[in-house]
């Protein structure tokens, strides 16, 4: 007995191709956008990953210049100038090396700093500036980085020319003289303390640009106060 | 149904692509993370230099590290030092308490939650204390420690600090508001450390050479004045740049086996002192002028624009017993009052005039601008300097206390950074 009409239309299942492509336009035109959303969010993340990459760069070697540069002048045997009785002493610091020395800007830094105690008890110091002790920050113009020289070792870049290309380095000291209260004035100017204190601080700037992208251009900008004052006399 | 169906899988692996695209970014962020914790724990260990510079130029302390008017409770000095007396060790030198960590330290600390501290400090019995952390568990810590610095061999009027800051609090053998051990190595989030070596600006660098030093006149015509001074190294009982007149019953007493009453007056180095326009007399005993004196860290003022009594002192002294307490104006001791003791006398700078009519009994260092003691009664053991007059019309008594003048002398002033001691320290005590 053969089927009626009724039963044959219930047999047909699945979609049509009419719906199939009607239902593959609709799923292209939702792909298609969703991949101009896709590529822009790649082509951003990108862009965000390389900012990020070169900041962190940058905040890493600012990081490491500024805890580095707070100690500079150290020098173990500070207490040699308290209670002395020899006035001299007050303004001894075999350590007490800093160029550049005035406000104007340098693409170096160097200063000198004690390491004698650091497996020792604090205090212990040998008086000599070693090589070690010796410290520069500085910018290589050829490779684009930022340097860090270590006595006569050889220097080491502390940014990765792979990713950073370090356009313009600066440091700029800049000092304030502090009076120090005291029991005899100057013999000449007898309105002035024999000793000063000067304070100094360090201001960098590192510029750069990503290497894959020197649209991407970043800045960082940081002052650094020396822990380490300096003792001048005054008269 | 199909369409859904192949959006859905196709949203699904994109997702899955932007979670790996943005591995580099996480990562980048958690190293932003670890930098930013451990410039937390850089700070938090430079602030407990400061935090411990603060302190030993403080007053007295409770356990908690807050100002105390308790005469049990000791300034910071005391808690985190021996003080040998004046010739047992070395003038000047200090010494480290024993029975604590690493058989030396005392041990300090505080939790930073919320912008506010929590603070302990050590006592005798407990030379490393805890401090309770906040429930969540947020915030940053810090400890400090004196040494002193260099080799085994005090050196006068020098202490040093050392101080470690964590980015987070630790609890336990991590707490990092105290020490853990030598080159424990806590788990925490970040250590900072730093050291710095810290010199003593006496108060009174030279101890004066009489019982009573006077710029001025010393006139004792309307009352008595008995002064002595049995100290041999001193040996003078007035020293006057101007005239002295005597009164009806006046009495000098000098070191045994030595002559005459230690007495003189007249003479031209005093009052070339108090002429100079350097503020030279000043100088000349404190090793600072006028000005400086009052803006050192461990000096306490004291507004006597409307004239101060023995109530104000008293009051200073009960919580700044050894510290220089100046006072900006007239000082007048009408009652009897204990001013000073043995072991803490006091340093008064009266930046104007004295007045002693009660029975007061002062223990320790007086300058004033000039003095007027009508009392009968009162005493003084120590020294009194002026640069103007001194008038007596009851019945003044002065005695030369070396014990006393050595503590002002070698302890009491302010500590400051030496130039170049501060360094950066790794190792975790």
């Amino acid at each position: 007995m053969p089927p009626n009409g009724r039963h044959q239309r219930r047999l047909v299942r699945g979609v049509s191709i009419v719906e199939l492509m009607i239902g593959i336009t609709i799923g292209l035109f939702i792909l298609a956008g969703a991949s101009m959303v896709m590529t822009n969010q790649l082509g951003d993340n990108r862009r965000l990953l390389l900012e990020t990459q070169m900041q962190q760069d940058l905040r890493s070697v600012a990081t490491l210049i500024s805890r580095d540069v707070r100690r500079a002048n150290y020098y173990g045997k500070s207490y040699l100038q308290v209670w002395t009785s020899n006035p001299a002493q007050i303004l001894v610091n075999p350590y007490n090396a800093l160029l550049p020395t005035n406000a104007s800007a340098s693409t170096s830094l160097q200063y000198a700093r004690s390491l004698d105690d650091e497996n020792q008890g604090i205090g212990v110091d040998d008086d000599v500036p070693g090589a070690s002790e010796l410290v520069g920050f500085s910018l290589n113009s050829s490779s684009h980085t930022i340097e860090m020289q270590l006595g006569t070792a050889p220097a080491q870049a502390l940014t990765d020319p792979n990713v950073l290309r370090v356009t313009d380095l600066s440091f700029t000291v800049t000092t304030v003289n502090l009076p120090v209260p005291c029991g005899a004035t100057c013999p000449v100017n007898a309105a002035n303390c024999a000793l000063l204190q000067r304070q100094r601080q360090v201001t960098f700037v590192i510029v750069a640009e990503a290497v894959h992208d020197s649209r991407v251009r970043r800045s960082i900008h940081e002052t650094v106060r020396l822990r380490n004052d300096r003792n001048e006399y005054a008269c | 149904m199909a369409a859904l169906t192949v959006v859905m899988v196709l949203f699904f692996i994109m997702a899955l692509v932007a979670a790996y695209t943005n591995r580099n970014l996480i990562f980048e962020q958690r190293i932003s993370v670890g930098a930013y914790r451990a410039a937390r724990a850089a700070d938090a260990g430079d602030a407990a230099l400061n935090w411990g510079l603060a302190l030993l130029n403080g007053g007295r302390l409770n356990s908690q590290c807050l100002p105390s008017t308790n005469l049990n409770d000791q300034d910071f000095r005391l808690m985190a030092t021996n003080q040998p007396a004046a010739d047992s060790l070395i003038e000047g030198g200090y010494a480290l308490p024993t029975g604590s960590l690493n058989s030396t330290e005392a041990v300090s600390g505080c939790i930073i939650a919320e912008g506010a501290l929590a603070c302990a400090c050590p006592t005798t019995t407990t030379p490393n204390p805890t401090i309770t952390a906040p429930a969540n568990g947020l915030g940053s810590a810090f400890h400090v420690t004196v040494f002193l610095p260099g080799d085994a061999n005090p050196k006068p009027g020098t202490l040093g600090l050392l101080g470690f800051g964590c980015g987070s609090l630790g609890a336990g053998d991590n707490d990092c508001s105290r020490a853990v051990g030598a080159n424990a190595k806590p788990q925490v989030d970040g250590v900072g450390g730093a050291s710095v070596v810290l010199g003593l600006v006496r108060a009174l660098p030279l101890a004066p050479q009489a019982t009573l030093t006077v710029g001025g006149t010393v006139n004792a015509s309307a009352g008595s004045l008995l002064v002595s001074n049995p100290d041999s190294s001193s040996g003078y009982t007035v020293l006057s740049g101007l005239a002295y007149t005597a009164g009806t019953n006046d009495r000098f007493a000098v070191p045994a086996g030595t002559a005459g009453e230690g007495r003189q007056h007249d003479i031209n180095d005093l009052t070339e002192l108090v002429g100079r326009a350097d503020d030279g007399w000043f100088r000349a005993f404190f090793g600072m002028d006028r000005t400086n004196f009052r803006l050192q860290p461990a000096a306490r003022l004291v507004d006597c624009s409307a004239g101060c009594t023995q109530a104000d002192v008293t009051a200073v002294l009960a919580g700044y017993p050894r510290n220089p307490v100046v006072l900006d104006g007239d000082l007048t001791l009408t009652n009897a009052a204990v001013l000073g003791s043995a072991t803490n006398p006091a340093m008064l700078v009266v930046n104007g005039r004295l007045t002693i009519a009660g029975n007061a009994t002062i223990i320790g260092f007086v300058h004033a601008n000039s003095v007027a003691w009508s009392a009968a009664t009162a005493t003084l053991s120590g020294a009194l300097v002026t640069p103007g007059d001194f008038t007596v019309t009851g019945t003044a008594r002065l005695g030369f206390d070396r014990a006393a003048i050595n503590i002002v002398r070698l302890r009491y002033g302010s500590f400051v950074r030496t130039t170049g001691s501060w360094n950066i320290r790794d190792r975790y005590r």
